[in-house]
């Protein structure tokens, strides 16, 4: 019995055991042994089909870049805006608000317009901005415990917070509005971050030092501040971030001895601020006017990546103007990837809020197959429309469906990710932006990422990666 | 070691088995009661002298576990930080064995249900596979590739988005 036994007929339950003790990334290299391995781990041992993908979006609307790889250091551009033939300037009024399981939240500075949207899908929602303000600081989440998306507008006149503005996707479709208290100071450009509890920024009253205010989007009000870590009193705040999900404040220390700059990167930990990495950059002598990229931390959740892994096939980037009319023809024809993305969308839906919300629904409840078939984009309403046939040859509309169109693109092919993190940029100094292709991986393996990213993207910048201290 | 001592003075009887392969093995009754198959023979009285058939575990693993019963019963309850220690090391050394024992051990616990030996051998043969390319384990545990190469490209390619490193929760504080 013993010669012809081989650990092929291991009882099935015994061989789950195992499977269950290893890691599930080193588990996932199991799949390759033979048939068995790999029909056991998927049944009954599953790798939680978790990818990293991570999306550049540079300022000023002028590229995306989605990087494949990070290990490889592999990327590609999705959009470019000189590549456009429509003026530039348009696009640089295009901003990211946010990026939360797997949608896009932009801001377009023309109009006063946000848009939501959802790459995978290539569906926009136009929201009316709050009014009254120009939008300037605001953070787009999904709220864990009523299972909406939120868009927070921070309104801020001469420095001081007026009020915090509150649009809950899926109810009444109007901002409401929480009134600050007199004299909150608050100091937006480092940032506005948001969790799915709260949003955070810093607040700044003169002579005092810099605090962490934030509004807690449960109970709809301002939570006391909390203390920013010692170094950044000491220093100076370069930005708030969100890293691996918790608050990050880099603080900028300048050595003008050494003609370096060092960035540290402090998280908001359980037991407290913990230093977790930080940057050192060459200063060059003459200052590079490079804006700061914005990297945003996707966090697709199992519903869009269920759509996408069945999607069909990528197609190469067409010409823009063809853009808009062939994706929404493509809606009517392509019965495969839209049955699959209804399947996601009707659990997206369900997040969004359900049924009642006609128009907010587009984005994500938009997805939803019947729906989307039956509808041409005239029967939408006429704003919804607009970012459809009727408004594609304008600058706007059509940026954003470049852009939809490509991250479409990048997002099809392979599923897109459940978590992707790069954070920094927007520091202080034009000249010192640095980013990390993931924060953990770039805290593990150092330098060679931390070039790569430098080589590929920033170019003009020279950063290293340090462990924290 | 009183402790001990008691638990084997309660249970003075010498259970016998027997293999697949008709090699007849004596064990005290507190090691035999750590395998649940024979705990429940004892209980309804089928210990008898002829001795308990096991008729899928192979002399020579069954041997290996009434070490590993007899070893433990005696040292089941009442341990001083030295003997749980020396337990320890003992199963560290009990379980090295080649591929073919382990997977002797493995059925043959999970047959007999004596789950601490499930557990060791589990846990020797998880860490066995892990540190192995595909390659080496199909190597070490005697399987046969079947996959076609182009099945095998597909799994790389899904493999590629395995570049992950685990996310703390994302709560804060």
């Amino acid at each position: 019995m013993e010669d012809v036994i081989s650990f092929e007929d291991l009882p099935t339950d015994a061989f789950v055991q195992i499977l269950l003790r290893i890691a599930p990334s080193k588990r996932r290299r199991l799949r390759l042994v033979c048939r068995r391995w790999r029909n056991v781990i998927d049944s009954r041992a599953p790798v939680r089909q978790s990818r990293v993908k991570t999306l550049v979006y540079l300022p000023a609307g002028t590229a995306a870049y989605v990087l494949d790889d990070l290990a490889e250091g592999c990327y590609r551009e999705l959009w470019n805006s000189a590549a456009n033939p429509d003026p530039p300037a348009c696009y640089s009024r295009v901003r990211m608000v946010g990026t939360c399981n797997g949608l896009i939240c932009l801001y377009d500075e023309c109009t006063g317009d946000i848009v939501l949207l959802n790459p995978v899908t290539g569906e926009t929602l136009d929201i009316p901005g709050p009014p009254g303000h120009r939008l300037r600081q605001q953070g787009f989440t999904y709220h864990e415990a009523t299972e909406r998306y939120k868009i927070v507008h921070l309104a801020v006149n001469e420095g001081a917070l007026e009020a915090v503005e509150l649009l809950t996707l899926g109810e009444d479709a109007s901002w409401r509005k929480m009134r600050a208290p007199a004299r909150s100071i608050c100091s937006l450009w480092f940032g506005v971050v948001s969790d799915d509890q709260a949003t955070y920024w810093i607040t700044r009253n003169t002579g005092d030092a810099d605090m962490l205010r934030s509004f807690d989007l449960t109970n709809e009000r301002l939570e006391p501040v909390r203390s920013l870590p010692a170094a950044a009193n000491k220093f100076f705040v370069g930005c708030l971030r969100k890293v691996h999900g918790r608050l990050c404040v880099g603080v900028h220390i300048r050595d003008y001895e050494n003609n370096t700059e060092i960035d540290e990167m402090w998280l908001l930990e359980r037991e407290g601020w913990r230093c977790r990495f930080y940057l050192t950059t060459r200063r060059c002598m003459q200052e590079v006017s490079l804006p700061p990229p914005v990297v945003v931390e996707e966090e697709v959740k199992e519903v869009l990546s269920e759509t996408a892994v069945s999607v069909s096939r990528p197609r190469p980037p067409e010409p823009e103007k063809e853009v808009v009319k062939r994706r929404l023809e493509r809606k009517e024809e392509e019965e495969a990837s839209e049955s699959v993305a209804s399947a996601a969308a009707e659990k997206a839906k369900a997040k969004c809020g359900g049924e009642r919300e006609g128009e907010q629904k587009a984005v994500v409840g938009g997805m939803e197959k019947g729906r989307a078939r039956t509808r041409t984009p005239e029967q939408r309403r006429p704003k919804e429309a607009g970012n459809g046939r009727t408004r594609s040859p304008s600058p706007h509309g059509s940026s954003i469906l470049a852009l939809i169109a490509l991250l479409f693109f990048a997002t099809a092919a392979t599923p897109p990710p459940s978590r992707s993190v790069i954070f920094l940029g927007s520091f202080r100094s034009p000249g010192t932006a640095a980013m990390f292709a993931d924060g953990v991986a770039a805290y593990d393996a150092g330098l060679a990422r931390g070039e790569w990213v430098h080589n590929a993207i920033l170019h003009q910048l020279n950063v290293c990666i340090h462990p924290g201290v | 070691m009183a402790a001990a001592t008691d638990d084997a003075g309660d249970s003075n009887e010498m259970i016998r088995v027997v293999s697949s392969d008709g090699e007849h093995f004596e064990m005290p009754e507190a090691a035999a009661n750590l395998s649940l198959v024979l705990r429940h023979m004892i209980e309804d009285d089928c210990a008898d002298a002829a001795g308990i058939p096991l008729a899928v575990v192979a002399a020579k693993p069954l041997a290996k576990i009434v070490d590993y019963c007899t070893k433990h019963a005696a040292k089941s309850s009442g341990l001083t930080i030295e003997e749980a220690e020396e337990l320890k090391r003992f199963d560290a050394e009990f379980i090295e064995v080649d591929t073919d024992m382990l997977y002797d051990l493995l059925v043959a616990a999970d047959f007999m249900g004596v789950e601490g030996l499930s557990k060791l051998a589990v846990q020797r043969t998880a860490d066995l596979i892990k540190g192995k390319t595909p390659e080496q384990n199909r190597e070490t545990f005697g399987i046969v590739n079947d996959f076609t190469p182009e099945e095998e490209e597909e799994i790389c390619k899904e493999n590629e988005w395995a570049f992950q490193i685990t996310k703390p929760p994302s709560r804060l504080c």
